[in-house]
């Protein structure tokens, strides 16, 4: 195999190792994204708030 | 008609949680994009690169959606975090945060074209179906449907198909 074909073949190798990650990996990315973002609109005001008018 | 109502609800339930669902999804598959562009899509279009050098449109694409949709999102959580500091409610931060989205947009253009040059190469149909799966994702996302997260699905999906028999093409020659 030439060394432009094994470039070919690095390159499917990636995308075939994004296409696992993204079908697995989404629905926990959407939990992990959806928890941070329930914790700042729930606490992250009240912490900052506290942090920038604190006398 | 009181015996069809417990029925209604848990159908509006069901509704309500697919679409729950779907969103939930969108969020991890945009957040996941991002990081996936910058491991895995971008150094293998810098291979693909390497190969044969008309893939160097798809590659910049690439690289400048990704890294875009970076910085947008940074700026948006500042002033996001700013705003809730300050109580003061702009509309800035979903502005950027649709920006980032549109430049997200921009990565995937550059995977659609990588895919059709793939088809080129290996004359395998699959990289053409998987294109044309993002295509309608772009489209659906831009029209703020759920049914996006489908067609992007069954895009990973074919693309996965398309890889795999391509690699083994390559492995018997």
């Amino acid at each position: 195999m030439s060394e432009k074909s094994q470039e070919l073949v690095k390159g499917l190798n990636k995308i075939s190792r994004a296409t696992i990650v993204f079908i697995s990996g989404s629905p926990f990315a959407g939990s992990l994204a959806s928890m941070v973002f329930a914790l700042m609109i729930k606490r992250f005001d009240v912490m900052l708030s506290y942090f920038f008018y604190a006398k | 008609m009181l015996n069809e109502l417990p029925k209604l609800d848990a159908l509006i339930l069901i509704f309500i949680g697919d679409f729950l669902l779907l969103a939930l999804l969108a969020v991890g598959g945009g957040l996941l994009f991002i990081v996936i562009s910058y491991l895995l899509i971008f150094p293998a279009f810098k291979s693909f690169k390497e190969y044969d050098n008309s893939f160097n449109t798809s590659l910049i694409f690439v690289k400048s959606g990704y890294i875009g949709s970076i910085v947008m999102f940074v700026i948006a959580l500042i002033v996001f975090i700013t705003e809730g500091a300050t109580a003061g409610k702009t509309q800035i931060a979903p502005l950027l945060l649709g920006v980032a989205v549109i430049l997200l947009a921009l990565t995937q253009v550059g995977l659609i074209l990588g895919l059709l040059k793939l088809r080129d190469i290996f004359e395998d149909s699959k990289f053409y179906i998987a294109a044309v799966m993002f295509a309608v994702n772009i489209v659906l996302s831009f029209m703020l449907s759920p049914m996006a997260v489908l067609s992007g699905f069954a895009g990973w999906i074919v693309t996965y198909l398309a890889t795999r028999s391509a690699l083994k093409e390559l492995e018997q020659a």
